[in-house]
């Protein structure tokens, strides 16, 4: 029995004390890292100040370009979207970047998942690093009670990311790793063999935010949890906060007039107060063309190009409106 | 709880300390309470299907060992194929599909292991009644055998005939034993998280979707597939074999590096042997010896019908069936062809023919385990057509979870060449200690830092 | 009156030709898993070549206890 527990004790000691030399190391190297690249761009967020915030998903970090923005708006803009993230991402953006500067504006590109819980939504790479942070620790335990147990380890934080980090770290991103001020361009356009699927995903998209299982339900509530912080903290900051909806493939009428965004998310956002831009093809005819679009819900780069062009008109027509 | 989560290893870990702290006479009596505990933690009220089917089972044996008739074996049979039927295989026949909201028949699912626990009940009262001997485990021992945590939600299947007596074998804490037993755990773990886990991404995406994708896309998928089964369930049962290990038993080895089979005959002697021995034991050689007397024939049948069960056993679906009917063919035309497969391969040289046969029973392995995937039979074939799709790019998915999977594999597959039939954890004990030690902390660090442990993968139990 | 020398030459002989193994070599303590070859699917046709030879028919039950070869002789010489 002493054996058993002294050798355990010696093998835990010896672990701990490599996990700690790796994380270390790799904090490092993660945090050398400020180009703005996926999986980077809160460092990125941190090390310099902007105007302007965009935050979301991938519809964000593809359909929403800095330039474009700063220079329609006159103010500098960043780009924070993350491919397969929700509120959680941008509450989590939001509190690192109030740490050093307060922004006049953030460009939410909203979307259900930022309400309801998805599978394929919350992704927490990016943001496990910060676990540091009181705020972000407190998140962290929130989304997974066993982060307490994960976290004692210092290089769990950098989960699935080693390649990324130590090649990004030795072989130095490039000027474009950072796309522009984290947009990122996708050319190519839409499939239009794959219609039936991109049906199949718009119906499925519709009808799953009516029929919650006990299970999603109870996901529901942190999601919303974090919406709702994640806008009253914008409103103790004195921030403005615009929601966009950015539109989906216009395969048929229905989709080109039908904003997938719930029918309570849009009288939440109400409730608050918040602006909410649903872009869809059928009143933008700019938009009606599917040439724009990569797949069903991600625009290419012309489409982003003239997308960018209306939600700058559209923030500035809100601004003129609001009261200085 | 699943067995690869945190709380299982907490509950592993109260249930080891508290079993050898108890005298002997009590340990049986924990270990009981555990895993009825277990069972009922994870299914619910499900745990009276269990209990009821040790019940009727053990009264069966009782009536049969008072006064020996065939008719209470031939009941004892029929009343765990009628439980399986019920729950497995009538809801799925008449198109009851599960759904938790629907009516009660809807509601229905079936219990985790009832397919491990009924097998063992058959193999046991078959043994009793071919053995001729009238030794019955007493009810808490018979309770302990139907229902022992480690390995009751998948197997491997246990037999009585190595088990129960093992129940009443004096277990004192033994060094050895418990490291033996933790080892297996780890490496276990490594498969799961680092190898399994880290591929399903990329094949759940590739199989939902596979109209989407050309030919060589599908082709990676599939082999990637049966990597994954194989490290998924091998890693499922080298938990299992190791948790029962640290509690001082042992159970039936599940595999034996069954990708390095030379033939489809000998995979099935290495792949979920305690599955495959027990149709041998069952069905086959019964079958055998009542068709002995048609030669070949009969043992061709007897094949054909064996791997049938095999194929069914994992469930009513037309899939299954054409999967268990594939082995059945294969193995028939091994048998066949014996002397005309030795000759061809005398024609090669040695190493050549090894690698060539072992690239077909791969090949072949990887081509029928489409249908253990697919949700019909259309599926598969719609699966399988693809691959003669040459437009579009190859797909990847995320390609540091490939590399991650990859990367563990090369390590696992090295691990299995050096140490070719031995256990893992023999092969372990024969290292000198700074490298059984580097291996160990080589296994931590890699499961925190490229496995899977993402909620989702790894804690079943949340929410 | 065959004894079991006898018979344990002549099983000898029948495995070894019935498996493909000529210079087999057999004890009362051999096991199939101790044979090459003697597996699952040849165990029935070395049982049927031994039935055949000594004349005899070995139960369902006889053939699954038997433990090894000695085992079978002692089944075997009960039914001469």
């Amino acid at each position: 029995m002493k054996r058993l527990l002294f050798k355990s004790i010696l093998l835990l000691a010896i672990t701990i004390l490599l996990d700690f030399s790796i994380g270390k190391v790799l904090a490092y190297m993660f945090f050398a890292n400020t180009s703005g690249a996926p999986g980077y761009v809160l460092n990125h967020a941190v090390a310099k100040h902007y105007d302007a915030y965009i935050m979301g998903a991938s519809g964000a970090q593809r359909g929403y370009i800095p330039s474009i923005l700063s220079q329609e708006l006159g103010m500098n803009v960043l780009n924070t979207g993350e491919a397969g993230t929700n509120i959680f991402h941008n509450y989590a953006a939001l509190k690192l970047i109030l740490k050093q500067n307060t922004p006049k504006l953030i460009i939410w590109d909203l979307t259900d998942a930022d309400y309801y819980y998805r599978p394929d939504a919350g992704k927490t790479g990016m943001i496990t690093p910060y676990y540091k942070d009181a705020s972000i620790k407190k998140l962290l335990y929130d989304m997974e009670p066993l982060n307490r147990l994960w976290l004692c380890s210092k290089i769990y934080p950098y989960n699935g990311k080693i390649l990324s980090i130590v090649g990004s770290y030795f072989l130095k991103p490039n000027a474009e790793a950072g796309g522009d001020r984290g947009y990122h361009p996708i050319l190519g356009t839409i499939n239009p063999r794959l219609r039936s699927l991109y049906l199949r995903q718009f119906s499925e998209e519709q009808s799953y935010v009516l029929h919650r299982s006990k299970d999603d339900a109870a996901k529901d509530v942190l999601i919303r949890k974090y919406f709702h912080a994640f806008i009253r903290l914008c409103q103790q900051n004195n921030i403005q906060l615009i929601a966009f909806h950015c539109p989906k493939a216009p395969l048929n009428s229905q989709i080109a007039s039908t904003p997938l965004i719930s029918v309570e998310l849009r009288a939440q956002l109400h409730k608050y107060n918040i602006p909410l831009y649903s872009i869809m093809p059928s009143q933008y005819p700019q938009m009606n063309e599917l040439n724009l679009y990569y797949d069903f819900s991600h625009l290419n780069h012309r489409g982003a190009q003239v997308y960018s062009r209306i939600v700058a008109r559209h923030i500035r027509n809100t601004s003129n409106m609001m009261p200085e | 709880m699943s067995l690869v989560s945190v709380l299982y290893l907490v509950f592993l870990t109260i249930v080891a300390i508290a079993y050898y702290a108890i005298p002997q006479a009590w340990k049986t009596c924990l270990l009981l309470i555990a895993s009825l505990g277990f069972y009922g933690i994870n299914q619910g009220f499900y745990i009276f299907i269990l209990l009821f089917s040790i019940i009727v089972n053990y009264t069966l044996i009782r009536l049969w060992a008072a006064k020996a008739a065939k008719p209470w074996v031939i009941a004892a049979v029929l009343f765990n194929v009628m439980l399986l039927g019920l729950f497995k295989y009538i809801p799925a026949i008449f198109g009851f599909a599960h759904n938790p909201n629907g009516s009660l028949f809807q509601r229905i699912a079936i219990p985790i292991g009832l397919s491990f626990f009924s097998f063992q009940a058959i193999g046991y009262m078959l043994d009793l009644h071919w053995s001729g001997k009238k030794t019955v485990a007493t009810f808490p021992q018979y309770s302990l055998f139907m229902s022992f945590f480690p390995q009751l939600l998948a197997g491997p299947i246990a037999r009585g005939k190595s088990f129960i007596p093992q129940i009443s074998r004096a277990k004192s804490f033994d060094y050895s034993c418990i490291v033996a037993g933790l080892r297996r755990i780890l490496w276990g773990l490594f498969k799961k998280v680092v190898i399994a886990a880290n591929l399903a991404p990329y094949t759940d995406v590739v199989f939902q979707n596979y109209r989407e994708h050309q030919g060589l896309t599908i082709i990676l998928a599939a082999i990637a597939y049966t990597i994954q089964i194989f490290m998924d369930f091998s890693a499922y049962s080298d938990i299992a074999i190791g948790s029962a290990k640290v509690l001082g038993y042992e159970l039936m080895e599940n595999f034996r590096i069954p990708l390095f089979a030379r033939s489809v005959t000998d995979f099935w002697r290495r792949w979920h042997i305690s599955l495959s021995s027990w149709v041998r034991d069952y069905l086959f050689m019964p079958l055998q010896y009542q068709t002995r007397a048609w030669g070949k024939k009969g043992m061709l049948m007897a094949t054909m019908l064996t791997f049938l069960l095999i194929g069914v056993w994992h469930g009513a679906n037309w899939t299954f069936v054409v999967f268990g009917l594939l082995q059945g063919f294969a193995i028939s035309w091994e048998i066949l062809a014996v002397r005309f497969r030795e000759q061809l391969w005398k024609l090669l040289p040695d190493w050549l023919s090894k690698a060539v046969s072992n690239l077909t029973v791969f090949l072949f392995i990887t081509a029928s385990a489409i249908l253990l995937r697919s949700a019909s039979i259309g599926d598969a074939f719609a699966f399988i057509s693809r691959i003669s799709v040459s437009t579009g790019t190859v797909y990847f998915g995320s390609k540091q979870l490939l590399i991650f999977a990859l990367a563990g594999m090369t390590f696992v597959f090295g691990v299995d060449v050096l140490k070719g039939e031995m256990l893992i954890t023999e092969f372990i004990d024969k290292q000198p200690g700074l490298l059984r030690w580097s291996l160990y902390i080589f296994c931590i660090i890699a499961i925190l830092l490229i496995g899977s442990l993402r909620s989702d993968n790894f804690i079943y139990y949340q929410f | 009156m065959i004894d079991r020398t006898l018979a344990l030459q002549q099983i000898e002989s029948i495995i070894g030709q019935t498996l493909k193994q000529p210079d087999v070599c057999i004890t009362e303590q051999s096991t199939a898993k101790d044979i090459k070859g003697w597996d699952s699917l040849s165990h029935m046709t070395v049982m049927v070549a031994i039935e055949e030879q000594f004349n005899i028919k070995f139960s369902f039950m006889e053939m699954i206890n038997m433990s090894n070869v000695g085992s079978m002789i002692d089944c075997l010489l009960e039914k001469l």
